[in-house]
Protein backbone atom coordinates (compact mmCIF):
# COMPACT_ATOMS: atom_id res chain seq x y z
CA UNK A 1 0.00 0.00 0.00
CA UNK A 2 1.32 3.48 -1.25
CA UNK A 3 -0.76 5.78 0.73
CA UNK A 4 0.16 7.14 3.54
CA UNK A 5 -3.44 7.63 5.13
CA UNK A 6 -6.58 5.99 3.68
CA UNK A 7 -10.28 7.15 4.85
CA UNK A 8 -12.80 4.21 3.25
CA UNK A 9 -16.60 5.71 3.22
CA UNK A 10 -16.21 7.04 6.22
CA UNK A 11 -19.31 8.65 8.10
CA UNK A 12 -19.41 10.47 11.58
CA UNK A 13 -23.01 11.13 13.53
CA UNK A 14 -23.28 13.57 16.27
CA UNK A 15 -26.49 12.29 17.70
CA UNK A 16 -29.29 12.46 14.42
CA UNK A 17 -27.09 14.54 12.51
CA UNK A 18 -24.63 13.62 10.10
CA UNK A 19 -21.89 15.49 9.88
CA UNK A 20 -19.93 13.59 6.91
CA UNK A 21 -21.23 10.56 4.77
CA UNK A 22 -19.17 8.06 3.12
CA UNK A 23 -16.27 9.90 2.67
CA UNK A 24 -13.15 8.25 1.10
CA UNK A 25 -9.97 10.31 0.54
CA UNK A 26 -6.55 8.69 0.05
CA UNK A 27 -3.13 10.68 1.02
CA UNK A 28 -0.15 10.02 -0.43
CA UNK A 29 3.55 10.60 0.14
CA UNK A 30 4.00 14.60 -0.78
CA UNK A 31 0.27 15.30 -1.54
CA UNK A 32 -1.19 18.88 -0.77
CA UNK A 33 -4.76 18.42 -0.62
CA UNK A 34 -7.20 21.50 0.28
CA UNK A 35 -10.48 20.75 1.72
CA UNK A 36 -12.74 23.95 1.38
CA UNK A 37 -16.61 24.41 2.62
CA UNK A 38 -18.73 26.71 4.79
CA UNK A 39 -18.45 27.20 8.16
CA UNK A 40 -20.03 23.96 9.85
CA UNK A 41 -19.44 21.93 6.44
CA UNK A 42 -17.59 19.33 8.17
CA UNK A 43 -14.09 20.33 7.12
CA UNK A 44 -12.52 20.44 10.77
CA UNK A 45 -14.18 17.53 11.71
CA UNK A 46 -12.73 16.09 8.91
CA UNK A 47 -9.46 16.90 9.92
CA UNK A 48 -9.70 15.31 13.81
CA UNK A 49 -10.87 11.86 11.92
CA UNK A 50 -7.41 12.24 9.38
CA UNK A 51 -5.63 13.25 12.62
CA UNK A 52 -7.45 10.19 14.82
CA UNK A 53 -8.49 12.84 17.69
CA UNK A 54 -12.11 11.49 17.05
CA UNK A 55 -13.81 8.39 16.46
CA UNK A 56 -15.58 7.34 13.22
CA UNK A 57 -19.58 6.07 13.24
CA UNK A 58 -18.36 3.93 10.22
CA UNK A 59 -15.98 3.48 7.68
CA UNK A 60 -11.95 2.67 7.98
CA UNK A 61 -9.62 4.88 8.83
CA UNK A 62 -6.51 3.01 7.47
CA UNK A 63 -2.70 4.26 7.82
CA UNK A 64 0.28 2.80 6.19
CA UNK A 65 2.09 1.92 8.84
CA UNK A 66 1.54 2.14 13.38
CA UNK A 67 4.43 4.26 13.49
CA UNK A 68 2.64 6.89 11.41
CA UNK A 69 3.55 10.45 12.11
CA UNK A 70 0.76 13.30 12.03
CA UNK A 71 1.04 17.01 12.77
CA UNK A 72 -1.95 18.84 13.57
CA UNK A 73 -2.12 22.38 13.59
CA UNK A 74 -5.65 23.47 15.60
CA UNK A 75 -7.24 26.47 13.90
CA UNK A 76 -6.21 28.62 16.85
CA UNK A 77 -3.44 28.03 19.51
CA UNK A 78 -4.21 28.56 23.12
CA UNK A 79 -2.01 31.62 24.20
CA UNK A 80 0.11 30.17 26.80
CA UNK A 81 2.17 31.87 29.75
CA UNK A 82 5.21 30.40 28.55
CA UNK A 83 7.71 31.00 26.09
CA UNK A 84 7.80 29.30 22.61
CA UNK A 85 10.91 27.79 23.04
CA UNK A 86 9.81 26.03 26.55
CA UNK A 87 6.24 25.30 24.92
CA UNK A 88 8.00 23.43 21.79
CA UNK A 89 10.37 21.65 24.65
CA UNK A 90 7.19 20.14 26.58
CA UNK A 91 5.87 18.93 23.31
CA UNK A 92 9.13 17.49 22.17
CA UNK A 93 9.72 16.24 25.74
CA UNK A 94 6.14 14.89 25.27
CA UNK A 95 7.36 13.24 21.88
CA UNK A 96 9.99 11.18 23.43
CA UNK A 97 12.48 13.14 21.44
CA UNK A 98 15.93 13.14 23.09
CA UNK A 99 16.98 16.18 24.83
CA UNK A 100 20.09 17.14 22.35
CA UNK A 101 18.24 16.83 19.27
CA UNK A 102 15.18 18.56 20.61
CA UNK A 103 17.46 21.73 21.31
CA UNK A 104 18.53 21.44 18.24
CA UNK A 105 15.24 20.81 16.19
CA UNK A 106 13.83 24.17 18.54
CA UNK A 107 16.58 25.86 16.92
CA UNK A 108 16.31 24.86 13.85
CA UNK A 109 12.45 25.45 13.59
CA UNK A 110 12.62 28.98 14.76
CA UNK A 111 15.35 29.92 11.99
CA UNK A 112 13.07 28.04 9.52
CA UNK A 113 9.90 29.99 10.60
CA UNK A 114 12.06 33.56 11.14
CA UNK A 115 11.18 33.31 14.39
CA UNK A 116 13.39 34.98 17.05
CA UNK A 117 13.68 32.30 20.03
CA UNK A 118 12.60 35.17 23.32
CA UNK A 119 13.20 33.76 27.19
CA UNK A 120 11.03 36.24 28.15
CA UNK A 121 8.51 37.00 25.91
CA UNK A 122 5.53 35.07 26.56
CA UNK A 123 3.08 33.28 23.89
CA UNK A 124 0.22 35.81 25.41
CA UNK A 125 2.17 38.40 24.06
CA UNK A 126 2.02 36.54 21.07
CA UNK A 127 0.99 38.32 17.75
CA UNK A 128 -1.79 36.22 15.72
CA UNK A 129 1.61 35.63 12.90
CA UNK A 130 3.73 34.06 15.50
CA UNK A 131 1.23 32.50 17.25
CA UNK A 132 0.67 30.79 14.33
CA UNK A 133 3.97 29.92 13.93
CA UNK A 134 4.32 28.77 16.67
CA UNK A 135 1.49 26.24 15.94
CA UNK A 136 3.24 25.23 12.98
CA UNK A 137 6.07 24.39 15.12
CA UNK A 138 4.77 22.08 17.57
CA UNK A 139 3.40 20.26 14.46
CA UNK A 140 6.67 20.16 13.21
CA UNK A 141 8.66 19.33 16.37
CA UNK A 142 8.82 15.65 14.71
CA UNK A 143 9.16 15.58 11.50
CA UNK A 144 6.15 15.05 10.53
CA UNK A 145 4.64 12.18 7.47
CA UNK A 146 1.52 14.54 7.31
CA UNK A 147 0.50 17.80 8.27
CA UNK A 148 -2.92 18.42 8.90
CA UNK A 149 -3.86 22.49 8.90
CA UNK A 150 -6.79 23.79 10.69
CA UNK A 151 -7.59 27.14 8.53
CA UNK A 152 -4.05 28.12 8.70
CA UNK A 153 -4.01 31.40 7.02
CA UNK A 154 -7.12 32.75 9.20
CA UNK A 155 -7.03 35.77 10.61
CA UNK A 156 -3.07 37.00 9.60
CA UNK A 157 -1.76 39.79 7.93
CA UNK A 158 -0.61 39.62 4.17
CA UNK A 159 2.75 39.30 5.26
CA UNK A 160 2.55 36.68 7.53
CA UNK A 161 0.43 34.46 4.79
CA UNK A 162 3.12 34.95 2.39
CA UNK A 163 5.47 33.98 4.59
CA UNK A 164 3.58 30.53 5.86
CA UNK A 165 2.82 30.13 2.42
CA UNK A 166 6.66 30.05 1.05
CA UNK A 167 7.09 27.84 4.64
CA UNK A 168 4.28 25.71 3.75
CA UNK A 169 5.76 25.48 -0.15
CA UNK A 170 9.24 24.32 1.48
CA UNK A 171 7.67 21.99 3.67
CA UNK A 172 6.07 19.91 1.10
CA UNK A 173 8.84 19.91 -1.03
CA UNK A 174 10.65 17.50 1.46
CA UNK A 175 8.32 15.30 1.43
CA UNK A 176 5.78 16.22 4.07
CA UNK A 177 1.97 15.51 2.75
CA UNK A 178 -0.66 18.54 3.33
CA UNK A 179 -4.05 18.62 4.44
CA UNK A 180 -5.58 21.42 5.06
CA UNK A 181 -8.87 23.05 5.57
CA UNK A 182 -8.53 26.41 3.37
CA UNK A 183 -10.87 29.41 3.10
CA UNK A 184 -9.14 31.36 0.57
CA UNK A 185 -9.11 30.01 -2.78
CA UNK A 186 -6.48 32.20 -4.17
CA UNK A 187 -4.36 30.54 -0.95
CA UNK A 188 -5.64 27.26 -2.21
CA UNK A 189 -4.41 27.72 -5.65
CA UNK A 190 -0.39 28.89 -4.00
CA UNK A 191 0.39 25.43 -2.97
CA UNK A 192 -0.10 23.44 -6.36
CA UNK A 193 -3.02 21.03 -4.59
CA UNK A 194 -5.81 18.97 -5.38
CA UNK A 195 -9.28 20.67 -3.97
CA UNK A 196 -11.95 18.65 -2.55
CA UNK A 197 -14.93 20.48 -1.47
CA UNK A 198 -17.28 19.12 1.40
CA UNK A 199 -20.66 20.16 0.79
CA UNK A 200 -23.77 19.23 3.11
CA UNK A 201 -21.15 15.96 4.68
CA UNK A 202 -20.12 14.89 1.73
CA UNK A 203 -16.68 15.04 -0.07
CA UNK A 204 -15.99 15.81 -3.98
CA UNK A 205 -13.16 16.66 -6.05
CA UNK A 206 -12.92 20.46 -7.85
CA UNK A 207 -12.74 19.56 -11.63
CA UNK A 208 -13.49 22.81 -12.56
CA UNK A 209 -9.96 24.43 -11.23
CA UNK A 210 -7.62 25.37 -13.35
CA UNK A 211 -5.27 27.88 -12.05
CA UNK A 212 -2.42 27.19 -13.85
CA UNK A 213 -3.64 28.48 -17.50
CA UNK A 214 -5.49 31.69 -16.82
CA UNK A 215 -5.89 34.32 -14.49
CA UNK A 216 -9.28 33.81 -12.02
CA UNK A 217 -11.17 37.19 -11.03
CA UNK A 218 -12.63 36.10 -7.52
CA UNK A 219 -14.59 38.79 -5.13
CA UNK A 220 -14.30 39.19 -1.35
CA UNK A 221 -18.01 40.78 0.49
CA UNK A 222 -17.92 41.56 4.02
CA UNK A 223 -21.27 41.75 5.11
CA UNK A 224 -24.29 41.42 7.39
CA UNK A 225 -26.98 39.74 6.56
CA UNK A 226 -30.15 37.32 8.27
CA UNK A 227 -29.58 33.90 8.73
CA UNK A 228 -32.50 32.96 6.86
CA UNK A 229 -31.06 35.15 4.05
CA UNK A 230 -27.91 33.15 4.90
CA UNK A 231 -29.26 29.62 4.36
CA UNK A 232 -31.37 31.22 1.41
CA UNK A 233 -27.76 32.49 -0.16
CA UNK A 234 -25.92 28.90 0.22
CA UNK A 235 -28.67 26.98 -1.26
CA UNK A 236 -28.84 29.50 -3.99
CA UNK A 237 -24.87 29.69 -4.65
CA UNK A 238 -23.36 26.64 -4.05
CA UNK A 239 -19.87 27.63 -4.95
CA UNK A 240 -19.97 30.40 -2.70
CA UNK A 241 -17.97 30.17 0.47
CA UNK A 242 -18.32 31.84 3.74
CA UNK A 243 -17.09 32.26 7.50
CA UNK A 244 -17.43 34.54 10.18
CA UNK A 245 -14.69 36.91 10.96
CA UNK A 246 -13.16 37.99 14.42
CA UNK A 247 -15.40 40.88 14.10
CA UNK A 248 -18.70 39.13 13.70
CA UNK A 249 -19.22 40.01 9.97
CA UNK A 250 -19.91 37.39 7.52
CA UNK A 251 -16.91 37.22 4.54
CA UNK A 252 -18.21 35.63 1.76
CA UNK A 253 -15.52 34.31 -1.63
CA UNK A 254 -17.61 34.64 -4.52
CA UNK A 255 -16.30 33.48 -7.73
CA UNK A 256 -16.83 35.98 -10.80
CA UNK A 257 -19.70 33.67 -12.92
CA UNK A 258 -21.92 34.48 -9.45
CA UNK A 259 -20.98 37.45 -8.54
CA UNK A 260 -23.37 39.72 -10.44
CA UNK A 261 -26.60 37.54 -9.06
CA UNK A 262 -25.22 37.33 -5.69
CA UNK A 263 -24.64 40.84 -4.94
CA UNK A 264 -28.39 41.65 -6.16
CA UNK A 265 -29.69 38.97 -3.87
CA UNK A 266 -27.98 39.73 -1.02
CA UNK A 267 -28.67 43.58 -1.39
CA UNK A 268 -32.45 42.84 -2.32
CA UNK A 269 -32.77 40.66 0.70
CA UNK A 270 -31.65 43.68 3.08
CA UNK A 271 -27.88 42.52 3.46
CA UNK A 272 -25.32 44.90 4.39
CA UNK A 273 -21.99 45.63 2.77
CA UNK A 274 -19.16 46.07 4.85
CA UNK A 275 -16.29 45.36 2.54
CA UNK A 276 -16.13 44.00 -1.05
CA UNK A 277 -12.36 43.64 -2.51
CA UNK A 278 -11.97 42.42 -5.55
CA UNK A 279 -9.03 39.54 -5.99
CA UNK A 280 -6.98 37.92 -8.87
CA UNK A 281 -5.40 34.17 -9.16
CA UNK A 282 -2.43 35.01 -11.74
CA UNK A 283 -0.98 32.29 -13.62
CA UNK B 1 4.67 10.44 31.01
CA UNK B 2 7.53 12.38 33.64
CA UNK B 3 7.43 15.12 30.37
CA UNK B 4 2.70 14.90 30.63
CA UNK B 5 3.66 15.63 34.58
CA UNK B 6 6.04 18.30 34.21
CA UNK B 7 4.07 19.96 30.89
CA UNK B 8 0.68 19.98 33.53
CA UNK B 9 2.56 21.00 36.24
CA UNK B 10 3.78 24.52 34.35
CA UNK B 11 0.23 24.73 33.41
CA UNK B 12 -1.44 24.77 36.55
CA UNK B 13 1.03 26.28 38.40
CA UNK B 14 0.95 29.72 35.60
CA UNK B 15 -2.99 29.41 35.66
CA UNK B 16 -3.18 30.47 39.26
CA UNK B 17 -5.80 28.25 39.82
CA UNK B 18 -4.83 26.06 42.41
CA UNK B 19 -4.62 29.43 44.28
CA UNK B 20 -8.28 29.36 45.61
CA UNK B 21 -8.79 25.82 46.82
CA UNK B 22 -4.68 25.61 48.16
CA UNK B 23 -5.13 28.49 50.53
CA UNK B 24 -9.12 28.12 51.24
CA UNK B 25 -7.40 24.89 52.96
CA UNK B 26 -3.69 26.50 54.79
CA UNK B 27 -5.64 28.93 55.65
CA UNK B 28 -8.75 26.86 57.22
CA UNK B 29 -5.80 24.59 58.64
CA UNK B 30 -4.07 27.75 60.50
CA UNK B 31 -7.91 28.75 61.50
CA UNK B 32 -9.26 25.64 63.26
CA UNK B 33 -5.95 24.78 65.29
CA UNK B 34 -5.77 28.37 66.53
CA UNK B 35 -8.27 27.29 69.63
CA UNK B 36 -6.20 24.59 71.41
CA UNK B 37 -6.05 21.76 72.86
CA UNK B 38 -7.70 19.48 70.22
CA UNK B 39 -8.01 15.47 70.19
CA UNK B 40 -5.19 13.67 67.60
CA UNK B 41 -7.81 11.55 65.87
CA UNK B 42 -10.83 13.50 65.68
CA UNK B 43 -8.63 16.52 64.64
CA UNK B 44 -7.10 14.51 61.93
CA UNK B 45 -10.73 13.25 60.64
CA UNK B 46 -12.01 16.46 60.01
CA UNK B 47 -8.55 17.61 58.79
CA UNK B 48 -9.57 14.26 55.92
CA UNK B 49 -12.64 15.12 55.28
CA UNK B 50 -11.30 19.05 54.46
CA UNK B 51 -8.76 17.74 52.05
CA UNK B 52 -11.23 15.33 50.36
CA UNK B 53 -13.29 18.47 49.32
CA UNK B 54 -9.47 20.23 48.35
CA UNK B 55 -8.99 17.37 46.47
CA UNK B 56 -12.07 17.18 44.66
CA UNK B 57 -12.12 21.01 43.67
CA UNK B 58 -8.16 20.53 42.01
CA UNK B 59 -8.83 17.85 40.27
CA UNK B 60 -12.32 19.13 38.89
CA UNK B 61 -10.19 22.25 38.14
CA UNK B 62 -7.25 20.12 36.72
CA UNK B 63 -8.81 17.90 34.49
CA UNK B 64 -10.03 20.66 31.84
CA UNK B 65 -6.72 22.74 32.47
CA UNK B 66 -6.21 22.63 28.73
CA UNK B 67 -8.38 24.38 25.88
CA UNK B 68 -9.69 21.97 23.47
CA UNK B 69 -6.71 22.93 20.72
CA UNK B 70 -4.20 22.41 23.15
CA UNK B 71 -5.70 19.38 24.25
CA UNK B 72 -5.62 17.91 20.62
CA UNK B 73 -2.16 19.18 20.54
CA UNK B 74 -0.86 17.26 23.48
CA UNK B 75 -3.14 14.30 22.57
CA UNK B 76 -1.16 13.94 19.12
CA UNK B 77 2.22 14.09 20.60
CA UNK B 78 1.76 12.08 24.02
CA UNK B 79 0.06 9.47 21.50
CA UNK B 80 -2.22 7.85 23.85
CA UNK B 81 -5.61 9.95 25.53
CA UNK B 82 -5.13 7.37 28.60
CA UNK B 83 -1.68 8.54 29.21
CA UNK B 84 -2.75 12.12 29.28
CA UNK B 85 -5.88 11.96 31.58
CA UNK B 86 -3.65 9.21 33.61
CA UNK B 87 -1.26 12.16 34.21
CA UNK B 88 -3.99 14.40 35.17
CA UNK B 89 -5.30 12.20 37.85
CA UNK B 90 -1.86 11.54 39.43
CA UNK B 91 -1.10 15.34 39.14
CA UNK B 92 -4.01 16.40 41.08
CA UNK B 93 -3.51 13.32 43.54
CA UNK B 94 0.51 14.11 43.85
CA UNK B 95 -0.70 18.05 44.50
CA UNK B 96 -2.82 17.02 47.37
CA UNK B 97 0.26 14.90 49.28
CA UNK B 98 1.98 18.16 50.46
CA UNK B 99 -1.17 19.16 51.32
CA UNK B 100 -1.72 15.81 53.62
CA UNK B 101 1.72 16.63 55.09
CA UNK B 102 0.90 19.78 55.95
CA UNK B 103 -2.70 19.22 57.85
CA UNK B 104 -0.23 16.36 59.71
CA UNK B 105 2.71 17.89 60.47
CA UNK B 106 1.81 21.53 61.17
CA UNK B 107 -0.76 20.85 64.93
CA UNK B 108 2.09 18.08 65.93
CA UNK B 109 5.02 20.18 65.08
CA UNK B 110 3.21 23.51 66.90
CA UNK B 111 1.77 21.28 69.82
CA UNK B 112 -1.80 21.75 68.55
CA UNK B 113 -3.70 18.58 70.39
CA UNK B 114 -4.16 17.47 73.67
CA UNK B 115 -0.95 14.94 74.08
CA UNK B 116 1.49 14.54 71.15
CA UNK B 117 0.47 11.82 68.43
CA UNK B 118 2.22 8.40 68.24
CA UNK B 119 4.54 7.44 65.14
CA UNK B 120 1.86 4.61 64.42
CA UNK B 121 -1.08 7.74 64.45
CA UNK B 122 0.87 10.25 62.50
CA UNK B 123 1.36 7.52 59.69
CA UNK B 124 -2.01 6.21 59.67
CA UNK B 125 -3.32 9.31 59.75
CA UNK B 126 -0.74 10.35 56.47
CA UNK B 127 -2.08 7.10 54.89
CA UNK B 128 -5.71 8.11 55.80
CA UNK B 129 -5.45 11.58 53.89
CA UNK B 130 -4.07 10.29 51.14
CA UNK B 131 -6.47 7.46 50.37
CA UNK B 132 -9.37 10.46 50.71
CA UNK B 133 -7.22 12.90 48.47
CA UNK B 134 -7.47 10.19 45.94
CA UNK B 135 -10.92 9.12 46.17
CA UNK B 136 -11.72 12.92 45.83
CA UNK B 137 -9.66 13.34 42.74
CA UNK B 138 -11.24 9.74 41.56
CA UNK B 139 -14.84 11.25 41.70
CA UNK B 140 -14.26 15.06 40.38
CA UNK B 141 -12.98 13.40 37.42
CA UNK B 142 -15.96 12.60 36.19
CA UNK B 143 -17.17 16.02 36.22
CA UNK B 144 -14.91 17.05 33.36
CA UNK B 145 -16.58 19.62 30.31
CA UNK B 146 -16.16 15.77 28.16
CA UNK B 147 -19.31 14.60 30.03
CA UNK B 148 -20.92 17.72 31.39
CA UNK B 149 -20.81 20.61 29.38
CA UNK B 150 -21.89 23.40 31.58
CA UNK B 151 -20.06 24.27 34.21
CA UNK B 152 -22.35 25.71 36.29
CA UNK B 153 -24.18 22.14 36.09
CA UNK B 154 -21.07 20.38 36.56
CA UNK B 155 -19.92 21.75 39.48
CA UNK B 156 -23.44 21.58 41.22
CA UNK B 157 -23.58 17.81 40.62
CA UNK B 158 -19.65 17.37 42.12
CA UNK B 159 -21.27 19.32 45.06
CA UNK B 160 -23.99 17.12 45.52
CA UNK B 161 -21.75 14.92 45.24
CA UNK B 162 -19.71 15.63 47.75
CA UNK B 163 -22.43 16.24 50.30
CA UNK B 164 -23.81 12.91 49.69
CA UNK B 165 -20.41 11.16 50.13
CA UNK B 166 -19.86 13.25 53.61
CA UNK B 167 -23.98 12.20 54.94
CA UNK B 168 -23.67 8.83 53.79
CA UNK B 169 -23.58 7.08 57.40
CA UNK B 170 -26.99 9.33 57.92
CA UNK B 171 -28.49 7.72 54.70
CA UNK B 172 -27.52 4.42 55.78
CA UNK B 173 -30.12 5.30 58.83
CA UNK B 174 -32.78 6.23 57.12
CA UNK B 175 -32.38 3.31 54.71
CA UNK B 176 -34.78 0.06 55.47
CA UNK B 177 -32.50 -2.82 56.44
CA UNK B 178 -33.41 -4.66 52.99
CA UNK B 179 -32.09 -1.67 50.77
CA UNK B 180 -29.03 -1.25 53.61
CA UNK B 181 -26.46 -3.12 51.66
CA UNK B 182 -26.61 -0.58 48.84
CA UNK B 183 -24.51 1.44 50.79
CA UNK B 184 -21.71 -0.16 49.32
CA UNK B 185 -21.71 1.42 45.92
CA UNK B 186 -21.34 4.88 47.63
CA UNK B 187 -17.68 6.38 48.15
CA UNK B 188 -16.19 5.04 51.23
CA UNK B 189 -15.34 8.07 53.03
CA UNK B 190 -17.39 7.48 55.98
CA UNK B 191 -15.45 4.09 56.91
CA UNK B 192 -12.01 6.22 57.05
CA UNK B 193 -13.75 8.94 59.21
CA UNK B 194 -15.49 6.23 61.46
CA UNK B 195 -12.14 4.58 62.15
CA UNK B 196 -10.34 8.10 62.70
CA UNK B 197 -12.98 8.80 65.27
CA UNK B 198 -13.13 5.34 67.04
CA UNK B 199 -9.43 4.51 66.34
CA UNK B 200 -8.41 3.34 70.20
CA UNK B 201 -11.09 0.29 69.61
CA UNK B 202 -10.66 -0.55 65.98
CA UNK B 203 -8.90 -3.10 64.98
CA UNK B 204 -5.55 -3.34 62.84
CA UNK B 205 -7.04 -5.24 60.24
CA UNK B 206 -10.16 -2.83 59.94
CA UNK B 207 -7.80 0.65 60.29
CA UNK B 208 -5.86 -1.17 57.23
CA UNK B 209 -8.87 -2.02 55.11
CA UNK B 210 -11.07 0.78 55.54
CA UNK B 211 -7.64 2.99 53.45
CA UNK B 212 -7.57 -0.16 50.98
CA UNK B 213 -10.99 -0.08 50.34
CA UNK B 214 -11.04 3.92 49.72
CA UNK B 215 -7.78 3.30 47.47
CA UNK B 216 -9.76 0.23 45.81
CA UNK B 217 -12.77 2.09 45.09
CA UNK B 218 -11.18 5.38 43.94
CA UNK B 219 -9.46 3.38 41.54
CA UNK B 220 -12.15 1.74 40.21
CA UNK B 221 -13.99 4.69 39.33
CA UNK B 222 -10.86 6.21 37.71
CA UNK B 223 -10.39 3.31 35.15
CA UNK B 224 -13.99 3.43 34.30
CA UNK B 225 -13.53 6.70 33.47
CA UNK B 226 -10.19 6.31 31.36
CA UNK B 227 -12.46 3.18 29.38
CA UNK B 228 -14.96 5.77 28.67
CA UNK B 229 -12.62 8.40 27.24
CA UNK B 230 -10.30 5.87 25.58
CA UNK B 231 -14.17 5.17 23.49
CA UNK B 232 -14.87 8.32 22.55
CA UNK B 233 -11.46 9.62 22.50
CA UNK B 234 -12.47 13.82 22.13
CA UNK B 235 -15.58 13.26 20.80
CA UNK B 236 -17.47 15.58 23.35
CA UNK B 237 -14.91 18.17 22.63
CA UNK B 238 -16.74 18.95 19.27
Amino acid sequence: MNALLTLKEVSKKYGNRDVLTDVSLTINRGDCIMLRGNNGSGKSTMLRIVSGLIPISSGERLLQHSNLVIGYTPDRLSKLRMTSTEYLTHMGRISDIPKKNLNNRIRELHEFFSLEPSHTLNMTHFSKGMLQKTNLMQAMIKTPDILVLDEPFSGLDKESIAHLLNSLKKIKSQGTSILAAVHDPLLASQLESRTYWIKQGRIWMDNTQNFSDQSTVFFELEGLVEQETLERLSGLFSDVTWKTCDSGHLLFTIMQKDYRDFLLEFIHKGGEINNLTRKELKP
Amino acid sequence: MTALLSFIHTCFMRSYRYGPPTFVFILGILFVYSVVPNPVMASYAFSTIFLFIVSAVISYTLIDIETVNQESVTLLHSGSLLKLYMSKLLYSWLFSIPLALYAILYPAIFHKFDRNPSLEELGMSFIYHITATWLGVALACWFSSKFIRSRVISFLMLSVLIVITLSVQGIKDQLPDALKSVIVLFPPLNSIINVMVDYESTSLFSKLWVAGASLLYGTMIAVLFLLMLHKRKLDSSH
